[in-house]
């Protein structure tokens, strides 16, 4: 038992060169190492602990009493309890110096140990040698430390408490107080300290004077946004310190990978760390030196979103292709470094590869970093290594998952890739379009083909010049198939693109085909060309009026089919000819995304009985839009905070089972609270009774009002976008934001590369201060 | 413009010629031909000192009690401003003076190779970004001729050991000229005090340097009475610290020549001038 | 939606034009030579004249931050820096960061106010570094620092220009340096250092501070050193002189300093007056490392 009592008390001091003097001793300069010490090796947790300055007095202040400062510092698995005893020598510059004596016991809650058998401060003393192994013995013979009401009221100041210098306070008190103050990982006090360089760092703090008082207060008002401090950050930063330098080994990578593995630092935490080292102000400020360079790819890696951003700073340069260069040399480094490295640091190789994902995403819009995208794909660095290895073909495996799935109509499933693929969803979510009928295409896609072209994935770039040209040059699509104009991949058909001969060839055809096709006029099958013969003898005879009197219904029936507006701009969305076709009963061909579930509100939108008017038909098509531009957010909320995604508003059996979200329902909900109607409305009656319509509309009229829509836009209808709507789709924009507010979707989630606005002045949403 | 040091045997005047040429600009006032304006707390104090004991004879300590380390050595640092003649212009001198102790100048005779303090005083008087020294002699019987000519041979001898022996100019001065025996030989010391009394060093000192970095001249702190009436104007007086000397008629207080030295120092020439061995 | 390509800034015309991209310096010399007081003062860049070539310094990142810190919080009150500690992985020592914007020195030519940017990058050694030079042989932590100072393009070597009796130290430790930076299997770039003589406030290095030679040549076997390598490798060596404090006045230049302590390691002071703190000299050098070339305007006073 006597034993168990004891327990050891380990000592370091700042390590000089003693020099001696007339009146004692002074430093002759640091040796850079600990001396006096009686544990070797230092344990890591405390000597990163000391790198992080959260023992450093801060410099120039002399104060004649020795501080003190105690902290519990964590990490490597360990736990030790800390006292630093700081006074002031000199050097023989003639300079004050900070000398340090630490004690150090293992185990939490041993501060008070430590102070107890120390009993007065015992300071800096170069001559008090000690030896390796030989640890001081105390008693471990609790005293109980009373804190009176006064200092009990301290606690529920906010952190640093500082208490106030003119009442009496002695270290172990202030030990007491971090004691009974709310758990918390690190556990610091300050004692009689002029000035700390981290106040920030500590909970208690005892100033030495009312100056220092004054002093602290002041800096900690200054410092209040700092983020607060993660223990090992020294190590992070060190590890970033190395990447910048260039003289990046495998511990730094590894420092980063767990730290990517850590859930608490999250992209925010990243944003400040390199903040520290200036990133945001080399990318606003544009400067391309070197350091700064590998400083911003390193934040590519570790915070994916950024990396359009960074390929978008490169080529803002006229050099950019030198700083690529610069930046690549670092990733082969790192490559040289870690050979296997996609085996061994999965959290970075995630994140690279979510940095690509992004950048695929933001290509479309962005088409100005098509150059850097491709040197980054191509290049034998970091990120094209994973691209080839693994990303390409999940690329692949996605899109003809996707093309299976829209083929069998199979929306669950389509949902669930989005759920597997985070990464891709966005992607999907865009392109998806363009499995559905009427066949279109989009010329901004036509940077991904580039992209991919150059990284020479054939069936990515068949397939994206597909969408973006509506046709696959010829020498591309020769290597995929020699002798047909037409094949499949991805089950969407691809087309060779024509050239001069088989355009010839095309309009002699069409021409014979305009001629000789045959019209159904009437049940009556006959020639086009017959059939122009008779309508110009009938309008030009003009004498068989009671022919016309029954023909022009016929007519105008058969080219409805051709002039309908929507079919003018069919690049844009299909979901608008949905809207009004769906008078025409084309139902079948319906693209819109309808949630296979059992909830009535959800599904009976889609169940029209009564034949509604087109206002409905727009607004419902354009609700099913919001819901599907807001699916994988929602769902990604739901992943990522499982307990409780949404307010209390929403009912929770929309998303009870992971697999099965009814995110129409989560979205109807919404939209119901943000139009003021009653939670018992039911949307699914909108469509069948004309007067549930009305109340519907005037709510939307008001919605439209109050969000400050001229009254004569103020029609009571959700549009789409650039669709019929009068407003050209601003109140589906207006009422995705505040369902985006409702369900408190995490903002950086709605501010991801879908809007990179290029705003280098404005603020980033992981920019701080 | 530039760092220059004053060194000579001891005693012979080099403090108490600092105090007289910071304190007189602002003691003859307007005719004073330059004013000295000191450029750190050391020249201010030592302008103050000058009050007490020019006219008021407190002596002045010698140097060498307080200085142990060449760190001790005091710079001195003035800026004067000498006021333009018919047909000088007006110039300004930026000064920077050391005053050493006499017995380091002294020791330079004995002292061995080991002793490093004093290589280090010499040393730093020859130091490279030191433009050249003001000597101040002031005993001029014969019999210390040969002592002075022996001690400037090893101080040549330094100054080539050190690379200096062509690029360093030497003001060589009689001080207290205001007594009686020298006071006429004023006009050309070279030839009328050196030449007459210290002929052996005077040789010594032309045989080696440079005719061009080499001057000679005679001056008095303290001067004479009057134009027409040469008896010095100083009292001596043996006062607490030993010898101590003060103005006999303060309002008559005309120094003579203590700017010129300086001046001639100053000039742009003999430095930049190589001498082909 | 605004993509983020549509509002190009007008990038050529305003922009700075960044000389010298990779500016990776490193500061070494002496214990107490003043090599964090003159960084401080670089960063903080008190009572800038507005005449000055200089436009403007800008910290990068928090150490350059702290670096102002210091010098508004200790040297501004007239208080003293402490010995920047030795720190045992090179990686842990601060690595500062400034942007310098001067104006374009040809700018009257050319009509237009074009202005030239420095961003450059500076560890600051502990003193200890070049002292350890000296006496320690195959220590790693040693090596460690050799290796990471090898990789710099410019070396600013900072002496206290009244520490002149320790010359011959001086010369044996660049030696040493000298003998590693050849060594270093980097390709052979064209490396600068620049020999910058500091303290020049005090009055006898202020006389002849616009003849930077002049000065160093209180340390004749250091600059000879210098010399014969700047003249056997592609290395080239500049000098000039510096002050932290600065002096009082123009026409009546007295040193901005109250002096501690003089010994044969140079000279130890504090700042007289911080209101009048006017550094001298100090990005002359930078601007020298970074470009190859000596602006005349920075060594104004």
């Amino acid at each position: 038992m006597i034993m168990q009592n004891k327990i050891d008390i380990h000592e370091f001091s700042t390590g000089i060169e003693v020099k001696g003097t007339p009146n004692g001793w002074e430093s002759g300069g640091f040796t850079g190492e600990y001396m006096n010490r009686t544990i070797d090796p230092i344990p890591q947790a405390v000597l990163d602990s000391i790198a992080n300055r959260q023992f450093a007095l801060a410099e120039g202040v002399v104060t004649a009493d020795p501080a003190m400062v105690g902290r519990v510092v964590r990490g490597y698995g360990e736990i030790w309890s800390v006292v630093a005893v700081v006074t002031r020598g000199r050097d023989d510059r003639g300079r004050g110096v900070s000398l340090y004596r630490y004690f150090l016991s293992q185990g939490d809650g041993r501060i008070e140990t430590i102070l107890l058998w120390m009993g007065k401060p015992r300071v800096f003393n170069p001559f008090d040698r000690r030896d390796i192994g030989q640890p001081h013995q105390a008693n471990l013979s609790p005293k109980e430390v009373r804190l009176t009401e006064e200092f009990r009221e301290m606690l529920n100041q906010s952190l640093p408490i500082l208490v106030p210098n003119e009442k009496p306070c002695a270290a172990l008190r202030l030990n007491e107080m971090t004691r009974n103050l709310p758990p918390n990982d690190d556990r610091a006090w300050a004692y009689k300290v002029a000035m700390l360089e981290r106040p920030e760092y500590f909970q208690v703090i005892y100033p030495a004077d009312d100056q220092a008082e004054m002093v602290i207060r002041e800096v900690l008002n200054r410092r209040q946004s700092l983020p607060v401090l993660t223990s090992g950050e020294s190590g992070i930063k060190t590890a970033i310190k190395a990447v910048t330098n260039v003289r990046v080994r495998r511990e730094h990578i590894e420092t980063l990978e767990n730290a990517l593995g850590n859930s608490q630092l999250n992209d925010k935490y990243w944003e400040s760390i390199l903040d520290k080292e200036g990133a945001s102000q080399a990318f606003r400020e544009n400067l391309y030196g070197d350091r700064y360079v590998r400083l911003l790819t390193l934040k590519a890696m570790l915070i994916p979103q950024f990396l359009p951003y960074f390929l978008d700073w490169l080529a803002e340069s006229k050099e950019w292709k030198t700083h690529y260069a610069t930046s690549l040399s670092l990733q082969k480094w790192m490559l040289r470094e870690a050979p296997k490295f996609t085996d061994d640091f999965s959290n970075l190789s995630e994140r690279l590869k979510f940095g690509i994902c992004y950048v695929i995403d933001c290509l479309v819009d962005e088409p100005q970093i098509l150059k850097q995208s491709q040197l980054l794909l191509t290049d034998s660095g970091l990120w094209s290594q994973l691209y080839q290895k693994s990303l390409s073909k999940e690329l692949e495996a996605v899109l003809s998952l996707m093309g299976n799935y829209i083929e069998k109509r199979q929306k669950q499933n389509l949902q669930s890739l989005r759920v597997q693929y985070p990464q891709w969803s966005r992607l999907l979510n865009k392109i998806n379009k363009f499995w559905y009928p009427p066949e279109q295409h989009d010329p901004n896609y036509k940077s991904l083909a580039k992209l991919f072209e150059k990284v020479g994935t054939a069936r990515l770039v068949a397939i994206f010049y597909q969408i973006g040209e509506g046709s696959v040059p010829k020498p591309l699509f020769d290597k995929l198939s020699t002798n047909k104009s037409e094949i499949v991949l991805f089950k969407k058909k691809i087309y060779r693109r024509k050239n001069l001969g088989d355009r010839a060839k095309e309009l002699t055809e069409e021409v014979y085909f305009f001629f000789c096709g045959t019209v159904d006029i009437g049940g009556i099958n006959m020639s086009r060309f017959m059939a122009l013969i008779i309508l110009l003898a009938v309008f030009t005879g003009g004498f068989a009026l009671g022919i016309i009197v029954r023909w022009p219904s016929l007519i105008a029936g058969s080219e409805t089919a051709q002039i309908q507006p929507n079919n003018t701009n069919n690049n844009n969305n299909q979901q608008s000819n949905n809207a009004n076709n769906s008078n025409n009963q084309q139902s079948t061909s319906e693209p819109t995304p309808v949630p296979n579930n059992n909830n009535n509100e959800g599904d009976q939108g889609k169940r029209v009985q009564a034949s509604p008017s087109p206002e409905y038909n727009m607004t419902n098509s354009a609700i099913e839009a919001i819901v599907d531009d807001l699916k994988g957010e929602i769902e990604l909320q739901v992943r990522n905070f499982p307990e409780n995604p949404f307010p209390q508003t929403i009912k929770d059996d929309f998303y009870k089972e992971k697999s099965n979200i009814n995110s129409k329902g989560i979205v109807i909900s919404c939209i119901k609270d943000k139009l003021g109607l009653p939670t018992d409305f039911q949307y699914g009656d909108v469509g069948k009774e004309e007067q549930k319509w009305a109340e519907f509309s005037t709510a939307i009229r008001e919605y439209q009002l109050r969000k400050g829509a001229r009254s004569i836009l103020a029609d009571g209808v959700i549009s789409l976008k650039n669709a019929t709507g009068k407003d050209k789709g601003q109140t589906r924009k207006w009422l995705e934001e505040d369902i985006r507010e409702c369900l408190e979707l995490s903002e950086s989630q709605s501010n991801q590369p879908r809007t990179p606005d290029r705003i280098r002045r404005r603020r980033w949403p992981w920019e701080i201060n | 413009m530039g760092n220059i040091c004053i060194i000579g045997p001891r005693a012979s005047g080099k403090t108490t010629y600092l105090a007289g040429l910071s304190y007189y600009s602002d003691y003859g006032g307007s005719s004073s031909k330059y004013t000295v304006s000191p450029l750190n707390d050391e020249s201010r104090e030592l302008k103050q000192q000058a009050k007490d004991t020019i006219l008021n004879g407190l002596s002045l300590d010698g140097t060498g009690n307080y200085v142990h380390t060449v760190d001790d050595l005091i710079y001195y640092s003035f800026k004067i401003e000498v006021k333009g003649g018919l047909f000088q212009p007006r110039s300004v001198i930026l000064l920077n003076v050391r005053d050493y102790p006499g017995e380091v100048f002294e020791n330079i005779l004995y002292a061995s190779g080991a002793d490093n303090i004093h290589e280090e005083f010499i040393n730093e008087c020859l130091i490279s970004d030191v433009d050249g020294c003001l000597l101040l002699f002031t005993e001029w019987e014969s019999s210390k001729d040969d002592f002075y000519s022996q001690l400037m041979s090893r101080f040549l001898e330094i100054m080539d050991e050190q690379g200096r022996l062509h690029n360093y100019r030497l003001a060589v001065v009689m001080s207290k000229c205001e007594r009686g025996e020298i006071w006429p030989g004023r006009i050309d010391p070279e030839t009328d005090l050196f030449g007459v009394y210290l002929k052996k060093t005077l040789k010594t000192l032309k045989k080696r340097i440079p005719k061009q970095n080499l001057g000679f001249f005679a001056l008095s702190t303290f001067g004479v009475l009057g134009r027409y009436d040469p008896r010095p104007n100083r009292d001596d007086a043996f006062g607490s610290g030993g010898r101590a000397s003060t103005l006999r008629a303060p309002d008559s207080w005309k120094p003579y020549n203590l700017i010129e030295p300086l001046c001639w120092l100053n000039k742009e020439s003999g430095l930049t001038v190589k001498v082909k061995s | 939606m605004v993509l983020f390509g549509k509002q190009k800034k007008l990038n050529s015309s305003s922009a700075p034009k960044a000389l010298g991209n990779d500016s990776v310096l490193r500061i070494i010399g002496d214990r107490g030579s003043g090599k964090t007081a003159y960084l401080a003062s670089l960063a903080y860049w008190p009572n800038a004249s507005r005449e000055s070539p200089v436009k403007s310094i800008t910290p990068i990142g928090e150490e350059a931050q702290e670096l102002i810190d210091q010098a508004r919080d200790i040297l501004e009150q007239g208080l003293q820096l402490e010995p920047t500690d030795l720190n045992a992985d090179i990686n842990e020592v601060k690595d500062y960061n400034l942007s310098i914007t001067l104006k374009d020195r040809f700018s009257w030519l050319q009509g237009s106010s074009k202005l030239v940017q420095l961003n450059i990058s500076c560890k600051d050694y502990a003193g200890e570094f070049f002292s350890d030079l000296l006496y320690k042989k195959g220590d790693p932590k040693l090596e460690d620092y050799l290796g990471d100072c090898c990789l710099a393009r410019g070396l600013l070597m900072l002496v206290d220009g009244t520490s002149h009796r320790k010359d011959n130290e001086f010369a044996m430790g660049m030696e040493k340096l000298l003998m590693e930076i050849e060594r270093s299997d980097m390709e052979t770039n064209h490396r600068r250092i620049a020999l910058v003589l500091s303290k020049c406030e005090q009055s006898e290095l202020w006389v002849n501070r616009h003849q930077p030679k002049k000065v160093a040549s209180r340390f004749p076997k250091l600059s000879a050193q210098l010399e014969t390598w700047s003249q056997s490798s592609t290395g080239t060596v500049e000098y000039f002189t510096t002050s932290a404090f600065g002096v009082l006045g123009q026409h009546y230049p007295e040193p901005n300093s109250m002096r501690l302590k003089r010994s044969r390691h140079g000279t130890t002071s504090i700042i007289k007056k911080p209101k009048l703190w006017r550094p001298f000299g100090l990005v002359s050098p930078i601007y020298w490392l970074c470009t190859g070339q000596r602006h005349s305007e920075l060594d104004r006073d």
